[in-house]
């Protein structure tokens, strides 16, 4: 039978099984090729939609922690810059003498870590993937500020409704159980946080060897 | 005539078949699309915020230090006569940092306060002179060192 089909010269019936066969070809063909194209369109469509949303999210979290970190880095870089005029001028203050020599090695290297810590290695993929994993979990809970409903819906009044529905059906401590779960988890788990909080304390402690109290003001 | 027509048609069919297998496609795309966006969004606005956060981050540590250098530890700058000066310098920087917007603001206003706070800060370390040694260098990636590893 099939060697009666793949023949040139098949007759009448023939032709019509081919015919078949082929525009079967022809309609995977079509698909295939016109739904990657719509695929493609629609991917950047898709993100139009949001990447504005998450750049603005993004930009709140790498806010708050370049904030610390840059500060952090300018505490230690001041009082390299300011032992470093006292060395050269060779000034001694009763109140403010110069470190032992490891103590400012310490200063030092540590300045350095901070100036080299870019935005790639704060923000690592682990962290990402934690970040991406939580939002999802905030949609599917408490529908947060991360409604996945709002791509649906245009109007505020209905962003309000969509969002709400979920959270009425909780009673309220069941609400409250959930902030503290979060709150208690959280800083465990951003990574970016964690290692803000690791350097934070190696600074202070470094500067209270300096004879700086940073928790006092 | 009749020949033509029934062309035309199939071209029509044709059409709308290709548009239906678009749309399909399309419906999925925006789908993952949407989910990319976010993700890829956040990832460059977390750089972006860091970025542009840790230069202001690092003048106010710079004011934080030097504050409690010459205010708590009564340190003299090398002319005494304008102590106060870099003291008042100083705070209204830090003032300046506390008006810094915590969330992304596609406004004139941010440019202008963050040209402000970058000549306040220029201000302050060429009053105390360290103008040139204590300028912000941006973090850069020691690529290099990682890739002998």
């Amino acid at each position: 039978m099939i060697s009666e089909n793949d023949d040139v010269w098949a007759s009448v019936e023939d032709t019509s099984e081919y015919d078949r066969i082929m525009s079967l070809k022809e309609w995977d063909h079509m698909n295939r090729n016109f739904g990657n194209i719509g695929y493609r369109e629609g991917i950047i469509e898709g993100k139009d939609v949001t990447i504005q949303e998450g750049f603005n999210n993004g930009y709140v979290e790498g806010v708050n922690i370049g904030m610390e970190f840059g500060r952090l880095r300018g505490l230690l870089n001041t009082l390299l810059e300011f032992y470093n005029s006292l060395i050269n001028e060779n000034n001694n203050d009763d109140e403010l003498k110069l470190p032992n020599q490891t103590s400012f090695n310490k200063l030092k290297s540590l300045e350095d870590e901070l100036a080299n810590l870019t935005a790639d290695k704060v923000f690592t993929r682990d962290y990402f993937k934690f970040n991406q994993q939580e939002n999802l979990k905030k949609q599917n809970n408490a529908c947060k500020n991360d409604c996945s409903c709002l791509l649906d819906t245009n109007t505020e009044k209905e962003k309000d409704n969509c969002c709400n529905k979920n959270i009425v059906n909780e009673s309220n401590n069941e609400k409250i159980q959930k902030f503290n779960l979060e709150k208690t988890i959280e800083p465990n788990e951003n990574l970016a946080e964690k290692l803000l909080i690791e350097y934070k304390e190696k600074v202070y402690q470094l500067l209270d060897e300096l004879g700086f109290d940073m928790n006092s003001t | 005539m009749e020949q033509q027509l029934k062309t035309e048609l199939d071209l029509d069919d044709l059409v709308n078949l290709e548009s239906m297998f678009i749309e399909i496609g399309k419906e999925d795309g925006v789908k993952d699309g949407v989910k990319s966006g976010k993700l890829e969004g956040f990832i460059l606005g977390c750089e972006k915020g860091y970025e542009i956060s840790q230069e202001i981050g690092f003048y106010n540590g710079v004011a934080e230090m030097w504050l409690k250098i010459i205010v708590d530890k009564g340190w003299n700058t090398p002319k005494k006569s304008i102590n106060e000066r870099i003291v008042k310098q100083f705070i209204s920087l830090r003032e300046m940092i506390s008006l810094f917007p915590r969330e992304n603001q596609q406004n004139i206003e941010f440019v202008e306060l963050l040209d402000k706070i970058r000549s306040k800060y220029k201000v302050c370390t060429s009053l105390l002179g360290v103008v040139n040694s204590q300028k912000f260098k941006k973090a850069t990636t020691s690529t290099e060192e990682n890739d002998t590893y």
